[in-house]
């Protein structure tokens, strides 16, 4: 991957995928919203100095999802509300704190709301100095051009020592990636995650649906054990 | 039969118990959720309160050897205390229920930094309590003193803290944004009461009951005239509530009071206005309230004289086509309805016309100076329905200033509001058709997408807060 100011404007392809600079990304954010190159940060506190050279520092947000056990015994892709049923939702105002055990995960999201232009994508990291005490906040990294939201951290405290997490702390980076083509900003954007502004339990795909797709004609119910048609 | 003494000593232990578990819902508050500064403040004192009765309780004398008098006074004391505490118990758990996450945190924050603008009310603060039936409600300061008081004086605790209120929410609606513009009342009520604005009014509310009942008022007894004058008060407090409450936070209050009241019911097919017997809800007053058209009458009059009228009136819905239709109407159709109905309160829906100018007058004193934000949302609702037509949290705009570049602003907390409602009432459609198979004649999808705007809006609040924190 270089590291370069990717061509700033006009629809000029055939570039390495670049990561965008400072002056880019805050070129980018200068931009009506209407211009799909727009990109929207928000809210970027410290005004002086919001950026790194090459990445964007990101804020813990203050609503968590924490796991629990379900009335169900375990998380069941097959039963709606399974997903929903398997988090505590919790809210830590600013100045207050949450701490996750040893071992433990818990769904968090950033305190900055983003949206991400046409023709750029995201890799949010943890932050080095966070990644040191054995807490990561990424599993699912990457952010599709055009995505708009608080981003979800599925943090883990990997550690073996309980660990105190402050809403409004930067936690991770978020480094922009020109593509070399742009996505097409006139198609219908994808409901399931459209603006989250804290973290929402995953959409689980019933198997019956992702399992006819690909012409399997029964699956098992975990709750009975037994076959049931796929209707493929 | 056993001694006196040991008797007083069981009926002060269970006045002991009974105190331990009034305020056992927030002595500590409970610790798996977190609670607003005003809601922690009420925690603090009700501790405080609770622990000095307890205290004093302990150290009570049982009184079994003292002479009759001085017995009575004594256990009367344990009455006073036990009274007391049955009051406040109304306010403890459901304010324990009202964490941040089952309150419009955001929006009460927004709410009490605008009140804090108004002269004399720069420290007040309010908490909130969840009430189980389907009202808003604020504690009258006043009513609160008087409980709490006696119980302070026998206890030896400090007074209620004298700038928090108590406002009472519908469980349900923790969650919700634009409903909630109806705390503006409410803070209105409060406004009402700490200014003694009742006793400012009474004269011209007898004034005009005399005006319009002659001798059929001032020949009856002094005890049904103050309680004829209490039924034209009663209206004019609700008035007053509402006027202030558009003053506070201009058109978003109508809307959400249109809302909760299911008011574009009131509108034909064609979007005349029903005023028939048959009309839902009816423009007919209650016993304690004026009704609902009439308040929302009075509001678009002063909307009008705002001129929040013109930065509206083309707003695609038909809760603006309700304050259209309200606006047209004269208010001598309400006195002409009550008529109609057999006109047993038509002089006091007369008295409340003549007293509506005295009570705008103070709701004007009140709120004197208070910038109402209309040139600022003329310059922003555009740019706010953009950004939330495409799917962003409105927190940080970018709009063209006068030099032709782009600027970065941050509307206040009412603009948002306003115009936020604007979109939530007119844009859900064109939101909607940005996102795959989302199909707006679906209830489910739409309320799903109203929903978000709701959260979207709720973000911005919270984020422009943080631009005014010094960090920023």
């Amino acid at each position: 991957m270089s590291v370069s100011t990717p061509p700033d404007d006009g629809d000029k392809h055939g570039f390495v995928h670049s990561v965008l600079s400072r002056e880019t990304i805050d070129e980018r954010r200068r931009r009506p919203i209407a211009d799909p190159k727009s990109l929207v940060i928000t809210p970027l506190l410290l005004r002086a100095d919001p950026y790194d050279y090459d990445s964007i520092d990101l804020r813990l947000g203050s609503y968590f999802l924490i796991p629990q056990s379900p009335p169900a015994p375990f998380l069941d892709p097959t039963e709606e509300n399974s997903s929903r049923l398997s988090h505590l939702k919790v809210h830590k105002p600013l100045g207050t704190y949450l701490v996750i055990p040893a071992h433990q995960t818990v769904l968090g999201a950033t305190l900055e709301f983003i949206k991400l232009p046409h023709d750029v994508s995201g890799q949010i990291l943890t932050k080095s100095s966070v990644a040191r005490t054995f807490l990561l906040i990424e599993t699912a990294p990457w952010v599709h051009p055009l995505y708009r939201g608080c981003l979800t951290l599925e943090i883990a405290n990997v550690s073996n020592t309980p660990q105190v997490l402050y809403p409004g702390f930067h936690i991770g980076q978020l480094i922009l990636l020109a593509n070399d083509k742009p996505a097409d900003e006139t198609q219908p954007l994808s409901g399931a995650y459209v603006g989250p502004i804290e973290p929402e339990s995953p959409a689980l795909n019933h198997p019956k649906n992702v399992l006819r797709e690909i012409g399997i004609k029964r699956y098992r119910n975990p709750h009975f054990s037994d076959w049931q048609s796929t209707g493929g | 039969m056993r001694p006196l003494r040991d008797q007083l000593q069981r009926e002060v232990a269970s006045l002991y118990a009974f105190v331990q578990n009034v305020s056992r819902a927030c002595t500590p508050p409970p610790q798996a959720v977190s609670y607003s500064e005003s809601s922690s403040k009420f925690f603090e004192y009700i501790s405080h309160l609770a622990d000095r009765t307890k205290q004093h309780i302990l150290d009570f004398d049982s009184h079994a050897d003292d002479d009759a008098e001085g017995f009575v006074e004594a256990r009367t004391e344990l009455l006073t205390l036990r009274a007391a505490w049955r009051e406040l118990h109304q306010f403890i758990k459901p304010s324990a229920d009202a964490d941040t996450l089952n309150q419009p945190t955001a929006m009460v924050a927004a709410l009490v930094d605008r009140l804090h603008e108004l002269q004399g009310f720069e420290s007040t603060d309010f908490t909130i309590f969840h009430t189980d039936s389907f009202y808003y409600a604020q504690v009258n300061p006043s009513a609160m003193e008087v409980v709490v008081a006696p119980l302070a004086r026998i206890v030896d605790a400090d007074p209620f803290p004298p700038n928090l209120g108590l406002i009472g929410i519908p469980n349900s609606q923790g969650n919700a944004l634009f409903l909630n513009c109806l705390l503006a009342h409410e803070i209105g009520e409060y406004a009402y009461a700490k200014r003694g604005i009742e006793a400012r009014l009474a004269a011209d509310a007898a004034a005009a009951l005399e005006t319009h009942l002659g001798e059929r008022f001032s020949a009856q007894p002094l005890i049904l005239q103050s309680r004829m004058t209490k039924t034209v008060l009663h209206y004019a407090k609700e008035i007053f509530c509402d006027l202030f409450a558009v003053r506070l936070i201009g058109p978003c209050y109508s809307f959400a009071y249109i809302e909760l009241f299911d008011l574009p019911n009131l509108l034909n097919k064609d979007g005349t206005l029903n005023v028939s017997d048959n009309a839902r809800p009816p423009i007919l007053s209650y016993h304690a309230y004026p009704s609902h058209p009439f308040r929302v009458k009075v509001q678009s009059d002063l909307l009008e004289a705002e001129g929040w009228w013109d930065a509206i009136k083309d707003m695609d819905s038909r809760h603006c086509a309700v304050l259209r239709v309200l606006l047209d109407l004269d208010m001598q159709k309400f006195v002409e309805a009550e008529e109609a109905a057999g006109g047993d309160r038509v002089p006091f829906v007369k008295a409340l016309i003549d007293v509506m100018p005295r009570a705008k007058e103070q709701v004007g004193e009140i709120t004197n100076g208070i910038d109402p934000r209309l040139y600022e949302y003329g310059l922003l609702w555009k740019p706010i329905a953009e950004y939330l037509r495409n799917g962003i949290v409105p927190s940080t705009l970018n709009i063209p200033n006068a030099a032709g570049t782009l600027e970065e602003v941050h509307a206040t907390p009412i603009t948002l509001l306003n115009a936020a409602y604007r979109f939530y009432l007119e844009g859900v459609e064109e939101l909607m058709s940005r996102i795959k198979d989302q199909a707006p004649s679906s209830a489910q999808d739409r309320a799903a997408w109203m929903k978000r705007i709701e959260r979207w809006t709720t973000k911005a609040l919270e984020d422009v807060a943080l631009f005014g924190s010094p960090e920023s």
